[in-house]
């Protein structure tokens, strides 16, 4: 029975690069607000593909976020006042992989040369008032104001959770599966300078000897909340070649979603992610599929989250995930030649920095550079999920 | 947050006013009886308005989890419970969102059959509310 659907894109392979890559400092509660952080990955991107701010005729950010940056903040920040093209379409989670089909538009349409999409957060700093952050929607939300929320069905760790019983029952997966994962993904913080967990190391006797906060998942399997944010920018492949960075070029894009959206209660396989109507598409248009793939970021909100869409992507068959991760597969100096599936090399939401996928894209970026901190061999081909619960995207890049 | 139903929000309040009368009601197409949920201003295969019939309270627990931390306020009081997606026996392909009850943690799993019962709730500074929770069926 389907359960969901695949969204139609006409082939963009090939028409976007992305030509230049920011980040900011990304910390826990810092007092910084979420435009700044912005601004800053933004400046940082800019210099990165060796532009300047008047170059960047194009804006894109998460029309979701009622604090993004957008093109008034750019003029605001940088002093200019040229045309600027406009999309909301863009920011992180689903929207970082599919950004780059409205910029493929504007790009054809000749609207705008050079774009960038930003994503930033200030939730570690604005957590204690609870305004904003990843609760606040769903609580909003009338049906799950009334329906879900009086049963104590609510925040996100307890849907995550619960899917979690789901995937172990039909198929076995385990706690210490779950904590392979999560402590591959620690191990790649620990190496990584920027990571806000960077200095602490996590076994998988420490996290099995962890209680839980919501059978089966431990704080360890639940993503960070964080300040940064990071941006990238967007531009032909033949106007990239003559900038800076060596050009990463989009291959595909894909995108699906759930019947009953937004409401993943009513999901009808609970132990599967809308991945698996995003991926085919996206590898479609690339012309390549998942065993292609040298390095993946996939959006781990939760440790769950991630391990389905391993599986819903083609990694390995349905219900395998569990046994897939284990000894270390999702490790970077493990590559497809040797058996490996290096997998969110930056530490991902649940070690690096909760910023919803868009370090994810820019980590995926430096691989295909040959510029990453835990740098994959030969990588020439990268796959980004992202995943806001009742839809997932898919992004495929290739060094170009 | 305050969690209370809203006995005047148009969509859901039947639910909660069969609730506070112990019955577990949702809303169907008056012409094909099938579930419509969640609630909508009317049948999305046939526009009728919807009708509210009770069901049986049989189901089956598509999933679960026991919360054990205080991950939300409001539900402090409440620790440990356990949340559950019941899958009702009426149409096993409509989940309502609910509690289990009146078990131990580890006799919980997934597709076990369970039957509904009212119980009051209050979370946090919230007023009291009935609500349909459930019970594993002793087999
Ligand atoms: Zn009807």
């Amino acid at each position: 029975m389907s359960w969901g659907k695949s969204t139609h894109f006409n082939s963009i392979r090939g028409a976007v690069a992305i030509a230049g890559i920011g980040e900011s400092e990304y910390s826990g509660p810092s007092g910084r607000d979420s435009k700044t952080i912005a601004a800053q990955a933004i400046e940082r991107a800019i210099s990165d593909a060796g532009l300047s701010p008047s170059d960047i005729d194009g804006v894109m950010y998460s029309g979701m976020m009622p604090e993004a940056f957008t093109g008034e903040d750019f003029h605001q920040h940088f002093g200019t006042s040229h045309q600027l093209w406009e999309s909301t379409e863009g920011g992180g989670m689903v929207w970082a992989a599919t950004a780059a089909y409205q910029a493929a538009e504007a790009l054809r349409r000749g609207e705008a040369k050079y774009i960038v999409n930003s994503f930033a957060v200030d939730w570690a700093t604005r957590r204690p008032q609870m305004a904003g952050g990843p609760g606040a929607w769903h609580a909003s939300e009338l049906i799950k104001a009334q329906l879900e929320i009086p049963f104590g069905w609510f925040p996100q760790p307890i849907y995550f959770a619960t899917f979690a019983s789901r995937h172990m029952h039909e198929y076995g997966t385990t706690a210490a599966q779950l904590g392979e994962l999560v402590t591959t993904f620690r191990a790649h913080a620990n190496r990584h300078p920027d990571a806000i967990m960077r200095d602490k190391e996590l076994s998988l006797d420490d996290y099995l000897a962890r209680p839980t906060l919501a059978d089966p998942l431990r704080i360890e399997d639940c993503c960070l909340i964080s300040d940064g944010g990071g941006a990238f920018i967007m531009t032909t492949v033949e106007r990239a070649r003559d900038l800076a960075q060596k050009p990463v070029i989009v291959e595909g894009i894909g995108h699906g979603i759930i019947d009953n959206a937004p409401y993943i209660s009513q999901q009808q396989d609970l132990s599967s992610t809308p991945q698996g109507f995003a991926a085919p598409g996206a590898f479609n248009m690339a012309g390549v599929q998942a065993s292609d793939i040298d390095v993946l970021g996939v959006y781990d909100c939760f440790s769950i989250t991630a391990l389905m869409q391993i599986e819903d992507m083609g990694f390995c068959a349905k219900g395998e995930g569990g046994a897939f991760v284990e000894g270390g597969r999702l490790r970077y100096d493990r590559p497809r030649a040797s058996g490996g599936l290096p997998t969110n090399t930056h530490g991902g939401l649940l070690s690096h920095a909760y910023v919803l996928g868009i370090a994810h894209v820019i980590e995926l970026v430096k691989q295909l550079r040959g510029k990453a901190i835990n740098q994959v061999d030969a990588a020439e081909l990268a796959a980004y999920a992202g995943f806001t619960a009742d839809e997932s995207s898919t992004l495929i890049l290739s060094r170009g | 947050m305050t969690i209370t139903p809203d006995m005047q929000a148009q969509l859901t309040a039947p639910f909660w006013r069969a609730a506070a009368q112990g019955r577990l009601e949702l809303p169907c197409c008056p012409s094909s009886g099938k579930l419509v949920w969640y609630p909508q201003q009317s049948c999305p295969d046939c526009g009728e308005d919807l009708l509210w019939r009770e069901l049986s309270g049989r189901g089956t627990v598509a999933a679960f989890t026991v919360v054990r931390r205080p991950l939300f306020p409001e539900y402090a009081d409440w620790l440990p419970f356990i949340p559950a997606l019941i899958a009702l026996e009426e149409d096993p392909s409509v989940r309502l969102v609910s509690q289990l009850v009146d078990c131990q943690a580890e006799d919980v799993a997934c597709d076990l059959p369970v039957q509904v019962t009212f119980r009051k709730l209050k979370a946090g500074s919230g007023e009291l509310y009935q609500a349909p929770l459930f019970l594993l069926q002793k087999s």
